[in-house]
């Protein structure tokens, strides 16, 4: 694999069972990442787009096919392994912000950092810094349930990103948020992306997240209908 | 930004490391406060149950050991080791006033007593009954055992010709302060064994059994009279405490010796006590099965309802083994408190009995004719709050195991998708 491909996905296959029914959520997908890039995964419900996310994530296990991320393959890791890769490696964004509820801002963000082995005093400084310069910084000790949606998704992308992934897996950001709150998450994770490298893969049905992302993949019924960069199709 | 991946080494150290994770849990278990206080009130209700009931068990155990032991027995004796099977005049211990005096200067003795046993004929005008004629020192006896504040008539033993007598002997023999008696045995080397004295008093114990063959005369008289010399068949002695009994020095007491804590001289009573204690036992074993079960049942709802939330916590790198230490340290939060509540309420109210005791009046004359005191007193079972708490502190983290290591079989993308 390139240095500068940080996603391979070959022959993807997912077949779920539905109360005995299966169903082909995804088809056989070839997909690569390469470094720095920004991606978004479009498509109908049920195209796909989660599933792919969630099997480049490790949250997921393939029917068939391989990931493989940064050059580590998926289907080599137990669980705990998986774990580990997603902590040093891979940051997610969830729809629903998906804060420990029970911890301030800033600790949310410590707690991936402690989880790391970060020793306190640089986490704490790490988390505060991070927090501000998202500029969020003055809501630090308050509770997720303190904060508004749009809030709580900045934290979460500081949560995400504070580890300094290669990787960012953000699931329907903007689901849950008004337009101009979506738009600010979305310049956020484009500074994020062209100022720190980090790779971004998004799945969404937003036009606006489509529209930040330098490559729009489209899926349908578990198969890449179409893969657009910078104004080209390929398919 | 860098993208260099943590080193291995940071990563153990901080899972070996969890204050943020023992804040979380510890915060966890104030999301549902109703729940926490019910499932912890079930906690402190066992241990305050284990307290409690040991306490007044072990209050009133005290009593009853240290009444059964106090009349005659004793804590512990030093005797032949031949003695306890047969309880002949020629078992003796050779050499008693210095072991007396050695056992004497052990700190855990309160009180020694040399004593000396025979069976003997005893008369008093025409009348005759066999008797056990004791040989005692009569200022040793009076710290040691309770006979002598029982004297219902005359005094205790005073001069070196003054007998006492049990009750019911003396109404066996017609006897009255001031009579004279005379005690006819065998010596130990087989001469005839003989002593006549004047009744100084008469002992009334209220059990018949006791009374009936009670008869004791000062030691060196029974020493002279029964050919003993400076031999004795039993040191008495009391302890500061029951439980200072075994921490007696018994060094260099050789083998014809035995020492014979108040277990082995009134097994009787140690059995009662242990029975007694095994039922109890019994009891906080189905209470701790039921306090476990209501745990039991916490667990499975709390990870129920937090399932997406531990899908969240699988998908930013936790691992699995560390969200079921997470729940682990719930537990024992919750194991915390229960135990915490339970040993305030209970020692506090077991201090606060102890000043006062319980009054026993349907019991009460009863047990005052046995000279025991008709109140209960408590006595706060340190050993019990050890067994409450550690019990509880095993007991809860074990209930709350079972359910929590579901997460370890839970695929995060389905825990992310739950609507619980």
């Amino acid at each position: 694999m390139a240095d500068d491909v940080v996603v391979v996905c070959r022959q993807l296959s997912r077949i779920y069972d539905d109360d005995g029914v299966p169903v082909n959520a995804l088809d056989g997908v070839d997909f690569d990442v390469t470094r720095g890039d920004f991606v978004s995964l479009a498509g109908p419900s049920g195209s796909g787009k989660s599933t792919l996310l969630n099997l480049i994530g490790g949250l997921d296990e393939p029917t068939s096919g391989n990931v493989v991320v940064d050059g580590t393959n998926l289907a080599d890791l137990d669980q705990s392994q998986r774990s580990d890769l997603r902590l040093n490696k891979i940051g997610f964004v969830f729809q629903s912000y998906n804060l420990i509820p029970v911890l301030t801002a800033r600790e949310n963000v410590e707690f991936i950092m402690q989880l790391q082995g970060v020793h306190a005093a640089e986490r704490h400084r790490r988390a505060i810094d991070m927090l501000s310069s998202l500029g969020i910084g003055d809501l630090g000790d308050r509770r997720p349930g303190e904060l508004s949606g749009g809030q709580q998704q900045r934290v979460a992308v500081a949560r995400a990103i504070v580890t300094h992934p290669v990787l960012l897996l953000a699931d329907e950001p903007s689901a849950n948020l008004d337009s101009k709150t979506t738009e600010g998450l979305l310049d956020l994770l484009r500074t994020i992306n062209r100022e720190h490298g980090v790779t971004i893969i998004t799945a969404t049905h937003d036009p606006m997240v489509m529209s930040y992302a330098r490559r729009r993949v489209h899926l349908k019924d578990g198969r890449i209908e179409s893969d657009e960069r910078a104004g080209a199709l390929t398919v | 930004m860098p993208t260099d991946a943590v080193s291995v080494g940071h990563l153990s150290e901080a899972r070996k490391s969890p204050p943020l994770l023992a804040a979380i849990a510890w915060r966890n278990l104030w999301r549902n406060t109703r729940r926490t206080w019910l499932t912890s009130g079930g906690v402190a209700f066992a241990v305050f149950l284990v307290v409690i009931a040991r306490s007044f068990q072990d209050g009133s155990f005290d009593v009853m050991i240290d009444n059964a032991t106090g009349m005659l027995t004793g804590h512990a004796q030093i005797q032949n080791v031949a003695f306890a099977d047969d309880p002949s005049l020629r078992n003796t211990v050779a050499d008693a006033s210095r072991i007396a005096r050695r056992i004497a200067g052990d700190p855990n003795v309160a009180a020694v007593a040399q004593r000396g046993l025979a069976f003997a004929l005893v008369s008093v005008g025409e009348r005759s009954f066999g008797a056990q004629v004791m040989g005692v020192e009569p200022d040793a006896e009076r710290v040691i055992s309770t006979l002598p504040a029982l004297v219902r008539e005359g005094t205790y033993l005073e001069k070196a010709d003054d007998v006492v007598i049990g009750a019911a002997l003396a109404r066996n023999l017609g006897a009255h302060v001031g009579d004279e008696i005379v005690v006819l045995g065998t010596a130990k080397d087989g001469s005839i064994a003989a002593f006549a004295g004047d009744i100084a008093g008469i002992i009334d114990t209220g059990i018949a059994e006791v009374e009936r063959g009670l008869l004791q005369i000062p030691l060196p008289q029974f020493q002279a009279a029964f050919g003993l010399g400076d031999e004795a068949h039993a040191i008495v002695v009391r302890v500061h405490g029951l439980d200072a009994v075994d921490a007696v020095n018994t060094d260099g007491l050789g083998d014809e010796l035995d020492y014979l804590p108040w277990q082995r001289l009134m097994p009787e009573i140690d059995q009662t006590v242990e029975l007694k204690r095994v039922g109890t036992r019994v009891i906080f074993g189905l209470v701790t099965l039921l306090v476990t079960f209501s745990v039991f049942n916490t667990f499975i709802m709390l990870v129920y309802e937090r399932v997406r939330e531990f899908g969240m916590l699988l998908a930013v790198g936790m691992r699995p083994r560390a969200i079921v230490a997470m729940l682990e340290l719930e537990a024992v939060w919750l194991a915390v408190v229960g135990v915490g509540l339970g040993l305030l309420v209970s020692t506090a109210l077991v201090l606060a009995v102890a000043q006062v005791g319980i009054p026993l009046p349907d019991v009460g004359e009863v047990l005052r004719q046995y000279h025991l005191p008709d109140r209960i007193f408590p006595s706060l079972s340190t050993s019990a709050m050890v067994e409450g708490a550690v019990l509880m502190c095993i007991a809860v983290p074990l209930a709350g195991l079972l359910p929590a290591l579901r997460i370890v079989r839970l695929a995060p993308v389905t825990a992310l998708r739950s609507d619980a």
